[in-house]
């Protein structure tokens, strides 16, 4: 590994690298903060580019405008409410809450350091573990996707601060609009009422503006609150050292979970950066204050999203499986570069393997400079009045909606549940557990039905193998705890 | 607007016994007791579970059928509210005749309008605005916006 890494240091440290990288970066950062425009948009849009250059490059371009784009995705989340990712809704109501505190610099300082210190520890354990990693990850199987992602799905329905029964709902209303379309494991149509445009299902960036900017457009235009007071943002870095210690233990317990959430093909950042916000909140002092701008929460969940793009690298450079959209483009332009992912890489081109993990390191430490850059730029959108911004909100909105398919039913489905998340809320269900039901639904559907095939339909099946077992115990954990505590409040309650 | 719990209970309750019935019409996986109905099945009953069980626990609270939100009571900020919305819907279905250029900017202008906002500069600003993301999106980053309308000038 050492002899590895001398050789990679001249392949990276050289002009010709760092003016790519910080182009990449500006670009990755401009795409990722305008709302409904995605990194893998970004890193798309680069693919033709990268033919052009040599494989280091190639993919060090790649990697840095994803990095950069989840992290300025967190920019339109904390001044509009507009998520850029599954992941980042996970924290969405504490950017908001801080934001509407007049604590914007503050709110995106927390997510510009913690992102970038759990990128720089899931790089570090990519460049350090990858190939002892992924072979744990192949002992996962159906039966323990399907508990990993119940798992996530039931830390969405536990971190509201509302009704858990309203949160479960929503959960199902989620599920259930993912399972519109062609079905996964035959192929017919469900619940389409005969229109074409639905056989593949609802677009899920669509659905994520609309369910979290529309109901926000709504309220601005009816509420008319008063203008939010902003606070200096280029002192979103004051008093932050003194937080990240504080916090260490979050940020070492997020960076941990998103990596190994990351290393597990096709559960990667979004599921982790849930189930850490989940536990996060789970061993809090004060979990009341989850979901109304903690800074704790913030700090773990946004380590556990970069940290799991690292990870989601470690089964694509190793077996060539992709973690995520970002890992499979990756993995085509490894292929175009003759760098076939797989075990012999690391012995065939080990410099320029280990070259491409310096490259992750690089990507999360700009994170910071430029992040704040963009903060301090970006943040100037929340001196113009709120009503004054409902129209170009809208329009992005209807841009991000589009552009994903080049179809208007994008905008379409946008607006539909953007009114139905409105209602939601206004009658005190939750639209978060709703959003990942939409993105995990598949993934827990095919997993279930999988998985009955294989057991011949017994559920005795799902507790067989152990860490099936152990997921299975820790699911059971998070739903049976609330009741419990509710009897024993009843109890009291009865005898006092 | 907010609902009786009882009548979002209730409306859960026939949407779950809707999907759980549209669902058992789903045929089977060749040789397997699972299909395509499985999980909405599951899905579909879980929802008319909980929904009965905010039926019922709505029973015990007196609150009017449907409260709407104070906001909706200004005429004014109601109609910016349709007006965005409805705006949109109307965007959505033309979007391919009419071209996001000369729709994003009527779109703009008449929310604007609707939200109070009448000097011109507001005008000016929208259909700058919407030109520029525009040309951003299908010059720079190549996504196919139509342009409708505007295809000749732009």
């Amino acid at each position: 590994m050492f002899e590895n890494l001398m050789a990679a240091l001249p392949l990276v440290f050289t002009w010709h690298m760092a003016l790519i990288m910080l182009a990449c970066a500006t670009f990755g950062l401009f795409v990722g903060a305008v709302p409904g425009l995605s990194a893998t948009m970004a890193t798309a849009m680069l693919v033709p580019i990268t033919f052009f250059m040599d494989p280091v490059p190639a993919i060090a371009a790649i990697v840095t405008t994803a990095a950069m784009a989840i992290f300025a995705s967190d920019i339109p989340a904390a001044l509009v409410r507009i998520p850029g990712t599954a992941a980042s809704a996970a924290y969405i109501n504490d950017l908001d809450a801080m934001t509407r505190q007049g604590k914007v610099g503050r709110a995106l300082g927390i997510s510009v350091t913690a992102s970038a210190i759990g990128g720089i520890f899931g790089s570090l354990v990519l460049m350090v573990a990858a190939p002892q990693l992924a072979i744990v990850s192949l002992n996962f199987t159906s039966f323990e996707y399907f508990w990993l992602a119940l798992l996530g799905l039931s830390a969405a329905v536990m971190l509201g601060s509302g009704s858990i029964l309203k949160s479960l709902m929503a959960l199902l209303f989620g599920l259930m609009i993912a399972s519109i379309g062609m079905d996964t494991t035959a192929g017919f149509p469900r619940f389409t009422f005969g229109s074409t445009t639905l056989l593949g299902g609802v677009a899920f960036v669509p659905a994520l503006i609309g369910m979290f900017a529309i109901p926000e457009l709504i309220r601005t235009l009816v509420n008319r609150d008063p203008v939010v007071p902003v606070g200096n943002p280029l002192r979103m870095f004051a008093g932050l050292g003194g937080l990240l210690w504080r916090s260490k233990t979050n940020l070492a317990r997020g960076s941990t979970i998103g990596t190994i959430i990351g290393i597990l093909p096709g559960a990667g950042s979004d599921i982790g950066s849930w189930i850490s916000y989940a536990v996060s909140k789970r061993f809090s002092r004060t979990p009341e204050k989850y979901g109304k701008g903690s800074e704790t929460g913030l700090v773990e969940a946004c380590a556990a999203n970069n940290s799991a793009l690292s990870g989601a690298y470690v089964p694509a450079m190793v077996f060539g499986i992709p973690g995520d959209s970002i890992t499979a483009i990756v993995i085509g332009v490894l292929y175009v570069k003759g760098l076939n992912p797989g075990p012999m890489v690391f012995l065939t081109s080990g410099d320029q393997i280990m070259a491409i993990f310096l490259t992750f390191l690089i990507a999360n430490i700009m994170i910071v400079p430029l992040g704040l850059l963009a903060v301090a730029l970006a943040s100037q959108v929340l001196r113009v009045p709120k009503l004054a911004l409902a129209a170009p909100i809208l329009c992005f909105c209807i841009v991000g909606a589009y552009s994903i398919d080049s179809a208007a039913s994008g905008v379409v489905i946008m607006l539909v549940l953007g009114l139905f998340a409105y209602l939601m809320e206004e009658n005190g269900f939750p639209v978060a557990p709703a959003i990942l039901g939409i993105v995990m639904g598949l993934l827990v559907e095919r997993n279930f039905v999988t998985s009955l095939i294989k057991a011949d339909s017994s559920l005795l099946g799902f507790f067989e193998r152990p860490i099936a077992a152990g997921l299975a115990v820790l699911v059971l954990i998070v739903w049976i705890t609330p009741v419990m505590l509710w009897l024993r409040g009843r109890r009291t309650e009865v005898r006092t | 607007m907010k609902f009786h719990d009882t009548a979002i209970g209730a409306a859960l309750v026939v949407f779950g016994i809707w999907v759980t019935i549209t669902a058992w019409g789903f045929p089977k996986l060749t040789g397997q007791p699972v299909g395509p109905g499985t999980f909405p099945i599951l899905l579909g009953g879980l929802c008319t579970v909980g929904g009965a069980i905010i039926a019922l626990q709505g029973l015990r609270t007196r609150a009017p059928i449907a409260v709407l939100h104070e906001g909706w009571r200004h005429p004014g900020r109601a109609l910016a509210a349709l007006v965005a919305i409805g705006g949109a819907c109307v965007l959505a279905v033309t979007f391919e005749t009419v071209g996001f250029p000369l729709g994003g900017s009527l779109l703009m202008v008449a929310i604007y309008l609707a939200a109070g906002y009448r000097n011109p500069g507001w005008i000016v600003f929208s259909i700058g605005f919407v030109t520029t993301v525009h040309i951003l999106l299908t010059r720079f980053l190549h996504v196919p916006f139509p342009s409708g309308l505007l295809k000749g000038f732009l």
